[in-house]
């Protein structure tokens, strides 16, 4: 007789930088979401001592305001800390294939880049924010629309 | 101007059920490799309040001691913690098509079903339920 329920646990953190700008869209509701790719990487050693670089590259869902602030402040090559959680979902083919994305859904993603000197439109970056307001997140999950 | 690095930071942690029987299969070098699937749920709350389940499809990697264990003591049904990296990797169908997978590369697993009667199992004390992977990677410099 089970003694516990397993516990909900899914969480993710990732660093990384964005491989494309990310894009804004709004649900038939008026729900602002917006998509966008980030490239993390590691550095480790293989067993003969070499280095190597290993890329993972992944999608992250932002919703609500989350969405809105990332669409106006990131673009290809921002660098974020994405805090969220696995989900996948799953679609088919024009043939009919069954397919399975793997994403994240981000409810905190601070903005890492200080000002970038060779952009002259200051809304990009975080120049001018303090550490608080570079971090954005989406404080109720109880109202996280389910896509 | 402090003068940082972007951390390399990839973690993952997720409670779920196997899907399937672990997959062992070995590399041509030798190394165990095991391979299963789990189903994480999501409990939420939708715009009108009312409660909703959702459930998504992980797979995960396990490599060498980690590989041998798991797929020793874990079966479809069995509940998992995992903690890991993600990983990303390119494949391509005969049609010629290029798909990307993620998947989760186990660092540590904790096996949180108990036994059933028919399995021999000696629970083992509580410090030594969740084995470690040996972290190879180091620190750039």
């Amino acid at each position: 007789m089970a003694e516990f329920r397993l516990p909900a646990l899914n969480r993710v953190f990732i660093a990384g930088n964005l491989t494309r700008d990310p894009e804004l869209r709004y649900t038939a509701s008026g729900v602002p979401v917006a998509n966008f790719r980030i490239a993390s990487n590691r550095w480790y050693r293989s067993p003969d001592g070499e280095r190597r670089e290993d890329v993972c590259y992944v999608n992250i869902v932002a919703w609500q305001r989350l969405a809105e602030l990332v669409g106006e402040r990131l673009r290809k090559g921002s660098a974020v800390l994405i805090e969220g959680e696995m989900q996948s979902r799953q679609w088919e083919t024009e043939g009919g294939a069954r397919r399975t994305v793997v994403e994240i859904r981000a409810f905190r993603v601070q903005f890492l880049n200080r000002m970038d000197e060779s952009r002259t439109d200051q809304s990009h970056g975080s120049e001018g924010l303090d550490e608080e307001e570079s971090i954005v997140q989406v404080d109720d999950l109880v109202d996280d629309l389910p896509f | 101007m402090a003068d940082l690095r972007l951390p390399s930071l990839n973690f993952v942690q997720l409670t779920g059920r196997l899907t399937r029987d672990p997959e062992m299969r070995y590399t041509p070098s030798g190394v165990a490799v095991a391979t299963f699937g789990i189903a994480v749920n999501r409990y939420y709350k939708d715009s009108s309040g009312e409660s909703r389940e959702e459930t998504s499809f992980f797979t995960i990697v396990a490599w060498q001691k980690l590989a041998e264990r798991v797929a020793e003591l874990a079966h479809k049904g069995s509940s998992v913690l995992v903690e890991g990296r993600l990983h990303s990797r390119t494949w391509e169908s005969s049609d010629g098509q290029r798909h990307s997978v993620i998947e989760i590369h186990a660092q540590r697993l904790q096996m949180l079903s108990k036994a059933e009667g028919d399995r021999e199992y000696a629970p083992p004390p509580p410090e030594r339920e969740a084995f470690d992977e040996p972290v190879d990677d180091e620190m750039p410099f």
